[in-house]
């Protein structure tokens, strides 16, 4: 009976110590951590649809994908007499909901070592901006024209994991007659879309826009107000209203904006209202190659269906890829949502498209100005969180076992799968803590094991006993 | 150093480990329903599971000389497969030493005794799938997954998330090793009476 009731106990403390590490294994490190700019989405992955046609004269995407009402962006609100921002590029996302959704990706023609391989995590350097490793804003305006660093081509600075060694711009203007730069197309769900385009800019030492404008930033320095206010003759209100903003309340059918159409100078004299608001980002006539790229998103019912359209040749050979028939092209795409910016985004691994050719993504041709877009069929990609896997990181086989492969450019799918990166991702966020707790487990497991075999060993006398 | 030494060297563990597992199924076979069989096959099998496990075991070090001798060791703490291997690795290096030394401290008696005798076929026996869990996030750093490490799915863990737990869970762990330790000192009185020849030290 002792033995029974032995056995019983052992059985207990052995399904006690299996269901706990199971239930609590690889937890209470992973958590927000905003002073070192740490900030985990609760989703790590989400999915997008693509599709894509051409005519002959132009490239048409089709996109579709699960977002919340991303139009939101960057607003001055009137408060206590002052005009106050709100929505901004946090750490994370704007807990306002204030900050646009985008889909962006970059493209090339196989001119940029390692792309097709790696996709954007060749662009991604420690020092940039929300890294746990930021660099200083002095340091990076010495360095970059700006206070803090966005993401680049290796290939741009002497020392191509050092994002402070830029290459002279004789060098760089050298890089990009070779083709060494990525088309970067970036559709804005508010500082593109309501003017009816994406944003055309291109990578090389930095995210540079094409040349011509798109907006600009609503305030008067000189004179501490906002530049632009709501034309009351053509938007009928000389202002939006905070609460219904923070309600939601407006539609994509409703002025959200100031654009050309509806916006005038402001007015200082006016009886402005506690409350009253402004978007911050007057949206211009899209101009010169920056505005190479049309775009029309509408967001229903808890997704975004957006359409884009460019020429397959922009003529501007040095800031956009050209496309050719028979060509075939490698892409990366991006997916800002949930109010979030910079780093906070999902990212999906590289593919292929091409005309008529094999490719991840075929490009039908047709006939007219419209694609016959229910006759093609979605490619479905999987995006994850990315966390801050860096390109240094990638290639460098005392960090990364599968180093020598990167720098061979085997294809990233070929290692991991989307969901491995997921995980990959908010790991690569902390590294040590994570290395620490892990080395505690191990031993405390193996203290277990051994205790318990001490304890079952020793209970085999109370078994004689028994007989 | 090529991986595939690293390769054919968890090979031969394996192996070793499955003929260590052959041998105690046909000894527990014998023990049961082949008693007559025990001096001969019995007594092989046991010895022959005793030797392979011991070969086994041996093997366990030339396998983590030879993985570290693939993968530095920074690259190897930086990935979250790669230490989940060394975590299962270890775990599994600990439950053959567990075997190990219980069937140097009791031999062949082990099989008088049925709570001997079924931990170490279980050791045996569990610590042999274990390995092959091991084996296969192996095969996953490699990109040849075979899908028996999603076994540890079944108890709720992620073996894409390193292996770590919560420090007060690391508390109650060593709390319940040590409890399970002692729980036949509960049973004093049981024990002290009980016949002195099943002492080790005494066999």
């Amino acid at each position: 009976m002792k033995r029974m009731q032995i056995a019983v106990i052992y059985v207990l403390i052995a399904s006690l110590a299996v269901g706990l590490t199971g239930g609590f294994m690889s937890s209470g490190v992973v958590q927000d951590d905003p002073d070192r700019n740490i900030v985990i989405p609760d989703e790590r992955m989400t999915e997008l649809k693509v599709k894509a046609a051409y005519n002959g004269e132009d490239i048409f995407w089709r996109f579709d994908w699960e977002s919340e009402d991303g139009f939101y962006h960057d607003y001055l609100v009137y408060e206590n007499g002052e005009w106050v921002q709100h929505g901004a590029s946090p750490v994370g996302p704007d807990l306002e909901g204030v900050y646009e959704d985008r889909l962006t990706f970059l493209i090339d023609d196989g001119s940029v070592e390692h792309f097709n391989s790696a996709g954007g995590f060749l662009t991604v350097q420690e020092g940039m901006r929300y890294m746990t490793s930021m660099a200083d804003a002095e340091e990076a305006a010495e360095h970059v024209d700006r206070n803090w660093v966005r993401k680049f081509l290796p290939e741009t600075r002497e020392d191509p994991t050092d994002w402070r060694t830029v290459k002279e711009e004789e060098e760089l203007e050298k890089l990009v007659d070779a083709g060494y730069f990525l088309d970067f197309w970036h559709w804005r769900a508010h500082r593109s879309n309501p003017v009816g385009h994406a944003e055309d800019t291109h990578l090389l030492e930095d995210r540079n826009a094409d040349t011509g404008d798109m907006f600009t930033t609503n305030w008067d320095d000189e004179l501490d107000q906002p530049q632009y206010m709501f034309d009351p003759d053509t938007a009928g209100k000389h202002a939006m209203d905070w609460n219904r903003v923070l309600a939601r309340d407006y539609t994509q059918d409703d002025y959200y904006y100031l654009g050309p159409d509806n916006m005038t100078e402001f007015d200082p004299d006016h009886d402005w209202q506690e409350g009253d608001t402004l978007p911050r980002r007057p949206l211009e006539e899209p101009t010169g190659s920056r505005a190479n790229i049309f775009a029309n998103g509408v967001w229903d019912d808890g997704r975004w269906n957006l359409d884009l359209q460019r020429a397959m040749d922009t003529g501007n050979p040095r800031e956009d890829k050209i496309f050719h028939e028979q060509g075939k092209y490698d892409i990366a795409f991006a997916i800002h949502k949930n109010a979030t910016g910079t780093r906070w985004h999902y990212v999906s691994f590289p593919f292929t498209f091409a005309f008529e050719r094999e490719a991840d993504i075929q490009v039908q041709k047709f006939e007219g100005d419209t694609p016959p877009w229910d006759e093609i069929e979605w490619e479905t990609f999987e995006m994850f969180y990315p966390g801050q896997i860096t390109w240094d990181h990638a290639i460098n086989p005392e960090q990364h076992a599968g180093a020598e492969e990167v720098k061979k450019s085997t294809p990233i799918s070929e290692a991991h799968t989307e969901e491995e990166f997921s995980f990959y991702g908010i790991e690569s966020e902390f590294r040590d803590e994570i290395l620490g707790q892990w080395m505690m487990t191990m031993g405390a497991v193996s203290i277990f094991v051994v205790l318990f075999s001490i304890g079952v060993v020793r209970s085999a006398r109370i078994e004689r006993r028994d007989q | 150093m090529n991986s595939a030494f690293h390769t054919i060297v968890v090979s031969l563990l394996t192996g070793a480990f499955a003929i260590s597992v052959l041998g105690i199924v046909l000894r527990v076979y014998v023990q049961n329903w082949k008693k007559e069989w025990i001096p001969t096959i019995g007594k092989y099998a046991d010895f022959m599971a005793w030797v392979s496990a011991l070969t086994g075991f041996v093997l366990i070090f030339a396998a983590l000389i030879t993985g570290f001798a693939v993968w530095p060791i920074h690259a190897v703490l930086n990935s979250s497969i790669l230490k989940n291997k060394i975590f299962t690795a270890v775990l599994l290096l600990i439950f053959w030493a567990v075997f190990l030394v219980i069937r140097y401290k009791f031999r062949e008696r082990i099989w008088q005794s049925a709570t001997l005798s079924v931990y170490y076929f279980l050791l045996g026996v569990g610590a042999f799938f274990w390995g092959v869990v091991t084996n296969s996030i192996g095969g996953d750093v490699a990109g040849n997954s075979s899908g028996f490490e999603y076994i540890v799915h079944l108890i709720g863990v992620d073996t894409r998330w390193s292996f770590y737990l919560p420090t007060w869970m690391l508390f109650i762990l060593v709390g319940l090793g040590v409890v399970a330790a002692f729980v036949p000192s509960f049973f004093r009185q049981d024990q002290k009476q009980a016949p002195k020849d099943f002492k080790a030290k005494e066999m």
